[in-house]
């Protein structure tokens, strides 16, 4: 029983570590560009994809195969924003929903049709979990875990020390400040879509190394990772990292009370719970009217 | 001829679902992403109403109709008041763990191997009548649906409700409990999903739970879209230029052989997911909107 | 009193927005609340009116106390407030932004409003009336048939009077009703407040520009940072030493 636990726990905190990147994604965009971005599970799939395509197909090496998958991202991502939601900055947010809608759509059909709907795996070399204390882990989770808690770390230090940084971090604060203070809204908002299809990009080539690659590898973590933003309140982009990790945990727990099928509702109980607790999260500034 | 009563069928049911998406979002602009889980409710309640316990043909509708509305109270009594931005991923939450509950629950719903046998309308009269008959049937339902939609929208309350989608904290202001009647619009839309889920259960005669992946409320949001948003007759045209894109393609697939089937099935919804951004981006009245919706568009960014 | 507030509180993230403010509006009068920005007026004007809930204190509305009731109630029982920055119904025409502020209208029910239709003509017939009356008032009657969103701003500002008037509130809260309005329709507005207030009508008024308050406001309440800092006659408050020093040396 202890052992048990002591395992979800472990693959709790593994989940987390990948949900934390487009979480944090997630509350940047929500915030910086105002909606909830529905197609952000597409920029995860496919740039699992392409690194799958560089990897397994054209046989590179894993770094540059991972480095592919994340261009793919960064360039899909600035494509949805320079095609599509920069056309749609100052309508209301339907209309950015819904073309986010689009979006998802069309890219996660766009990889049915060039990859078809069967689950691919990256060609990694067989590994064995190693045994620490009570728990199994797998090595290719320490280096999720390090690859992810870096990225995070990057994007800590990016909003501390570069000036793109600091003003996204500023916009995303208070996006009315913001555009009073005459913050160039064109270059932060290209900057915050290459950071958050890098993220997105990072956690689903995490993902699909950790499971399998499928067409619906992103839009199945989507609600999980939304739940995290909520829950760390979508002001604030660290909030939401911290969000992710507790939504890992909660959902990898859960499993063992609520039946496995039922893991994917997990997110929808916790959104709901998040939002009649703390409506604005656990650490989203007050409501001012 | 049976091809051609289908396509029909699909029309008029996409209508009717457009026609209640049209008044929570066309109307009061609540933006529900889990649209599709009413329209399921409604089907589900039905078919397994009428199938597993033998209940009359309308009573399963109006238990279908009335389920969906009545599972849809609790949720936007919960959450309507948060917002529209969370709203929306609520309802997409529960539209998933709606169609969990339908996977996992075998000993209700047949989990994935779905429900089959379910009664068309006038099943005894034979084939070859029970089809028309039943088309005209969805027919009357829709019109009526319709003709309510459009009552709604041609008084006071239609009036009150493009108010609240305009600016919600002068309409309580005004002393309107804007609350209550998002709440009572989604519950209405809810049960005229249910009741066009049911009415398609019916008409298809077998259901099963990948027939209410979320891609029916994207289907759903095109129609709507693709018609007008906010007007009384653009469902009716949107409905149908999907159902005949959708079904066309499905045609064209017999004829050409450029891609494998899986390809031309993803290939449609690429195209509707195309379709949904540069109707946004260029064309967010709609084909047949007038411009009224540009209007009303600056007038929200002012809330 | 027809309404009073009576020590109310209110902090927003580590900063008090009110301390212990009361005030209190007798029936009839006009009063006014001035003092520089960010000094809680807002904030107070909104707890009176029930859009932002105080952390303590009581509000008390003609002898029964409303500090809990939400907005639209405190709305139907007179309380009505006008906001700053106009709240039109912008796709709405003018006279449909007056005609949706009728209250307990038989056409808003569901169902009922469907199939009484013949109730509810009659009863927007006369709701019309009214509607057209106040804009004649106001002077929108010949705009009444464009969509209110293509108003100017000082239109709009009367518009918001407009529907605020076919509440037929007892109590009439009005945020800087000349805020962003030129300087003749200024004039307009505060001659139709004086009428309101001839009418019997009790008037709270957010204001910044002081000369238009002192001519119009039989009682002012001072608010600096939070706290009250005067109150009495406009000729009273303008000689108080401390309200020159804090504000109207500043302003």
């Amino acid at each position: 029983m202890i052992a048990e636990l002591a395992q979800h726990i472990v693959d709790g905190v593994v989940l987390g570590a990948i949900l934390a990147l487009p979480a944090l994604g997630l509350a940047l965009v929500w915030r910086i560009a105002g909606f909830p971005h529905l197609a952000h599970g597409s920029l995860m799939t496919i740039a699992a994809y392409a690194a799958w395509l560089a990897a397994g197909v054209w046989h590179l090496p894993l770094p540059l195969a991972v480095l592919f998958g994340l261009a793919i991202s960064a360039a899909t991502g600035v494509g949805m924003h320079l095609g599509v939601y920069r056309y749609l900055a100052g309508r209301p947010m339907l209309n950015l929903f819904i073309a986010s809608i689009g979006v998802e759509l069309f890219l996660r059909y766009g990889v049915i049709f060039s990859f078809g709907s069967d689950f691919q795996t990256f060609p990694l070399p067989a590994e064995r979990g190693v045994r620490l204390g009570l728990v199994v882990v797998r090595p290719l989770d320490l280096v999720l875990l390090g690859v992810a808690f870096g990225a995070l770390l990057g994007v800590w230090w990016m909003f501390r020390g570069t000036q793109i940084g600091r003003r996204m971090r500023a916009v995303s604060d208070n996006p009315f400040l913001a555009r009073l203070s005459g913050i160039s809204p064109a270059r932060i908002h290209l900057a915050m879509w290459i950071l958050v299809s890098v993220l997105a990009g990072a956690a689903g080539i995490l993902l699909g190394a950790r499971n399998v690659i499928s067409p619906t590898l992103g839009w199945d973590v989507l609600l999980l990772a939304f739940a995290a933003a909520i829950f760390g309140g979508i002001s604030n982009p660290f909030g939401a990292a911290v969000g992710a990790f507790l939504m890992g945990l909660v959902s990898q727990l859960g499993i063992m009370w609520i039946p496995t099928s039922y893991e994917e509702g997990i997110a929808f109980f916790l959104i709901m719970i998040v939002l009649l607790v703390r409506p604005r999260g656990l650490f989203g500034e007050a409501v001012r009217a | 001829m049976t091809y051609v009563y289908t396509v029909i069928a699909f029309g008029l049911i996409y209508t009717m679902l457009a026609l209640g998406l049209n008044l929570q979002m066309g109307f009061t602009g609540i933006i529900n992403f889990g649209y599709v889980a009413f329209v399921a409710i409604g089907a589900y309640t039905s078919a397994l109403l009428t199938v597993d316990l033998h209940w009359p043909l309308l009573a399963g509708w109006a238990a279908g109709a009335a389920l969906a509305a009545l599972a849809s109270y609790p949720l936007g009594l919960l959450t309507i008041r948060l917002g529209g931005d969370y709203f929306a991923v609520v309802t997409l939450g529960f539209s998933e763990l709606a169609l969990l509950v339908v996977l996992n629950e075998r000993q209700l719903t047949h989990g994935a191997i779905g429900i089959t046998g379910i009664h068309r309308p006038f099943a005894a009269l034979g084939p070859h009548l029970s089809a028309p008959l039943a088309l005209l049937t969805i027919a009357a339902l829709t019109a009526f649906t319709a003709y309510l939609i459009w009552q709604i929208g041609h008084s006071p309350l239609g009036r009150l409700l493009r108010a609240i989608q305009a600016n919600e904290s002068a309409a309580q202001a005004l002393g309107k409990n804007t609350v209550g009647y998002k709440v009572l619009v989604l519950v209405v839309g809810s049960a005229i999903a249910g009741l066009a889920g049911a009415l398609y259960a019916h008409w298809v005669q077998y259901i099963s739970p990948d027939q209410f992946s979320p891609d029916v409320t994207f289907n759903t949001f095109i129609a709507l879209i693709l018609g007008g948003v906010g007007s009384l007759l653009g469902p009716v045209i949107g409905a149908f230029v999907l159902i005949f894109f959708l079904q066309g393609s499905i045609v064209l697939q017999d004829y050409v052989h450029i891609f494998s089937a899986n390809q031309q099935s993803a290939l449609r919804f690429m195209i509707i997911g195309l379709a949904l951004v540069l109707l946004i981006v260029f064309r967010p009245e709609g084909i047949m909107g007038r411009m009224k919706s540009r209007r009303s568009r600056r007038s929200a960014d002012v809330s | 009193m027809l309404l009073e507030a009576r020590d109310i509180e209110k902090s927003y993230v580590g900063s008090r927005v009110l301390k212990s403010v009361s005030v209190a509006l007798k029936p009839g009068s006009i009063t006014a609340l001035i003092g520089p920005n960010g000094a809680g007026k807002t904030t107070l004007f909104d707890i009176i009116s029930g859009f932002v809930q105080a952390d303590s204190g009581m509000v008390r509305y003609s002898g029964e106390e409303i500090t809990r009731k939400p907005a639209f109630l405190r709305a139907r029982r007179g309380i009505v407030k006008t906001f700053q920055i106009p709240h039109e119904f912008g796709g709405l025409s003018v006279l449909d932004n007056l005609l949706v502020a009728s209250s307990d209208q038989i056409g808003e029910r569901f169902p009922v409003g469907l199939w009484s239709r013949r109730a509810a003509r009659e009863q927007e017939r006369v709701n019309t009336e009214t509607a057209y009356g106040i804009l004649e008032f106001l002077g929108l009657l010949a705009s009444r048939e464009v969509k209110a969103e293509t108003l100017s701003a000082g239109e709009k500002k009367l518009l918001e009077l407009a529907r605020a008037l076919m509440l037929a509130p007892r109590l009439l809260m009005l945020d800087e009703p000349l805020a962003g309005v030129p300087v003749s329709v200024g004039e307009q507005i505060l001659e139709h407040l004086v009428d309101i207030g001839a009418q019997g009508k009790t008037l709270l008024i957010v204001e910044h520009n002081l000369e238009a308050v002192m001519r119009v406001a039989d009682w002012v309440y001072v608010l600096v940072d939070g706290e009250l800092l005067a109150s009495g006659r406009p000729s009273d408050v303008q000689c108080n030493e401390r309200v020159q020093a804090a504000y109207l040396g500043k302003a």
